[in-house]
């Protein structure tokens, strides 16, 4: 059981001056602006709960899943994990015994030496008994696939093997609790797609509470049965994934390119996906929403109106989904707008592309 | 503290096999900070040669004090040279993080997680030069006089452990406490010298504001003039205690102030 209750952080940044005068009077002056990276933020996560933990950057994610993993102390308010404070040094040992955390783009291992010593010294600082080691370090293995790079030195690893080699690290001991700050972060699709199987797997596995941040919608959605949504360290949202999804209505942005003009007739029967041809007509994006509309059936009439020559279908970003909550406010269902193009080109996004079966 | 002196073998060994994978960067550094070490002492040679010689302090009497004070310092830097990763970037940019998250002393790790060769040269140059000049100068060797100077050599480690912890533990105030820390244990290089005949507020500074004549000269000075080493021994025992009591106290002051880095 974790319990955050009116939980603060707040970071002094000293007041910079400009030129060089100002850069002397900032080393003498004691002017602070303080930011108020986490703002008041209070939930209960339950055992056995999976939560994303969602929100633009900047918005104190990291901030408090630092607070929650022994390394900030609060400002003021109390984060308990199963009724012990992380961040006080009588109480830190017994609450990181049962925690497990990854940083995205930090790395916890060793890095000129093969992952097995990283591992084999985790086993002696979590007083992991010799056969119950043996047995978890090869249910991971399997389940991250890492059996072929074990034992090469860690800094010959590609990003998505050191994620899952972190990944391994941070489960090594059996945690009750599993921290992820953007473990997906820098990934490609399939990398990430994998690896998210392997999160679900593991916690299938294990029963692990989880939580999660990330940038991408489509990560929470396969993980998380709960959303909580932060904003300027404050929670704007807190509900299910699906209440989440229901609010902002699960759009997909679909862009087809075609082989031959489109026409304004096709383009007109089409008008309630909100189309935006571009200027040669050549390419066509559509907003659907995907709980009144079959994706599927929607693309076979799109297959039938218009001569297609490839199809790209792109996911709802968190950043979108913030902003969404964030104008819309919480209650209202949100209606398609011009923001598709900016969708469609936003980078990183979970990009599936559909072959045409014409 | 028991898991901790359990698993330091296993850092210590973790670490020198992590230097090991850059064999030609360790030999270097050892080979670097061995020369540097004896060119310092052919230049007392020559100093020591163009001036007569103060009292007792023959060059053969310099250059065992020369390579007794290489000692604890080689032995500190072989072990706890991060210290200085604290003073001058851990804090600022963050990078204690990943100790903070483990059941485990988190100073502890981030200390015994390098091992540095060049330290292990300078002790190497330390022991050589103490073992050609100590039999030439008129000095009698006891068994107890022996042990009280390594035991002397072993809390000198511990003094400039200390001195390092509590001058670079400031950049959790600070930020970045390099510069402090560097001036300060810049002046362990005076020891190497007879402090004794530098003035009576410098030989007060070097005995008892900066401890460095303290621990480092003093013991020769006693091995060399016939004196019972084991005084020198207890005052360094007493400056490794309170260095190393006050390093820890400020520590964990310090890394309750600890903010990671933002983005
Ligand atoms: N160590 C720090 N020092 C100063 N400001 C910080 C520090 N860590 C975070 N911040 C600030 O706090 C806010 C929240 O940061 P963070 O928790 O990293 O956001 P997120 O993870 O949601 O992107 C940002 O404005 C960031 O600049
Ligand atoms: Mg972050």
């Amino acid at each position: 059981m974790i319990q955050l209750i009116n939980v603060e952080k707040h970071f002094k940044k000293p007041v910079r001056g400009k030129g060089v005068w100002g850069m002397v009077k900032t080393l003498f002056s004691r002017k602070y602006t303080l930011v108020k990276a986490v703002d008041g933020v209070s939930f209960d996560i339950a055992d056995g709960e999976a939560v994303g933990y969602i929100g633009a950057n900047g918005a104190g994610k990291s901030t408090t899943i630092k607070m929650m993993s022994g390394i900030l102390t609060p400002s003021s308010g109390e984060i308990l994990i199963d009724g012990k404070r992380p961040y006080k040094s009588k109480e830190r040992n017994a609450v990181l015994k049962n925690i497990g955390v990854v940083f995205g783009q930090k790395t916890q291992l060793w890095n000129d030496l093969p992952l097995t010593e990283t591992y084999d010294l985790l086993k002696g600082i979590y007083d992991i008994d010799g056969d119950e080691y043996k047995k978890r370090l090869g249910d991971l293995v399997e389940l991250l696939d890492m059996k072929e790079f074990l034992s090469a030195p860690v800094r010959t690893l590609s990003l998505g093997q050191r994620m899952r080699a972190d990944l391994a690290a941070a489960m090594l001991h059996n945690p009750k609790t599993l921290f992820l700050d953007e473990p997906t972060i820098g990934l490609d699709v399939l990398v990430k797609r994998n690896l998210i199987a392997a999160i679900k797997s593991i916690r299938a596995k294990y029963n692990t509470t989880l939580l999660l941040t990330t940038h991408a919608m489509s990560d929470i959605e396969q993980l998380c049965d709960r959303v909580i949504v932060l904003d300027k360290g404050k929670i704007l949202f807190d509900g299910t994934t699906d209440g989440v999804k229901h609010m902002f209505g699960d759009k997909r942005n679909i862009t087809v390119m075609l082989k031959a003009p489109a026409t304004p007739d096709a383009l007109l029967r089409f008008g309630f996906a909100f189309p935006e041809a571009s200027d040669d007509l050549m390419q066509v994006k559509f907003t659907v929403d995907a709980e009144k509309q079959h994706v599927n059936e929607f693309l076979q009439d799109v297959l039938g109106a218009f001569r297609v020559e490839d199809v790209k279908i792109v996911e709802t970003d968190i950043e979108e989904v913030v902003r969404k909550i964030y104008e819309d406010g919480v209650t209202d269902n949100a209606s398609g707008d011009a923001e598709t193009a900016r969708v469609v080109d936003n980078a990183g996004n979970d990009g599936a592309t559909v072959e045409d079966g014409e | 503290m028991l898991k901790e002196l359990r698993l330091y073998p296993k850092y210590v060994a973790m670490s020198v096999k992590s230097s090991l994978s850059y064999k030609t960067d360790a030999i270097l550094q050892i080979i670097s900070f061995a020369v540097t070490e004896a060119v310092s002492l052919a230049t007392i040679y020559l100093i020591v040669g163009a001036v007569p010689s103060v009292g007792i302090w023959t060059f053969e009497a310099l250059a065992v004090l020369f390579g007794f004070t290489l000692i604890p310092k080689a032995i500190d830097h072989m072990f706890f040279d991060d210290l200085w990763i604290l003073a001058y970037w851990a804090v600022r940019l963050g990078e204690l993080d990943p100790y903070l998250t483990k059941p485990i002393n988190p100073l502890f790790q981030f200390l015994a997680k390098t091992f540095k060769w060049a330290g292990a040269g300078e002790l190497v140059v330390g022991v050589v030069i103490m073992c050609i000049f100590a039999p030439q100068c008129a000095i009698v060797w006891t068994a107890s006089n022996t042990i009280a100077i390594i035991v002397c050599a072993l809390l000198g480690m511990f003094v400039f452990t200390g001195i390092k912890l509590l001058f670079a533990s400031l950049a959790f105030w600070v930020k970045s406490s390099g510069v402090i820390l560097n001036t300060v244990y810049n002046f362990c290089n005076y020891a190497k010298y007879p402090v004794r005949y530098m003035g009576k507020a410098f030989m007060s500074i070097m005995f008892y504001v900066v401890p460095f004549g303290l621990f480092l000269y003093y013991p020769v000075e006693l091995l060399i003039t016939g004196g019972n080493v084991w005084w020198a021994a207890l005052w360094s025992s007493i400056a490794a205690v309170v260095l190393i009591t006050l390093g820890l106290f400020v520590w964990h002051r310090g890394i309750r102030r600890y903010e990671s880095i933002g983005n």
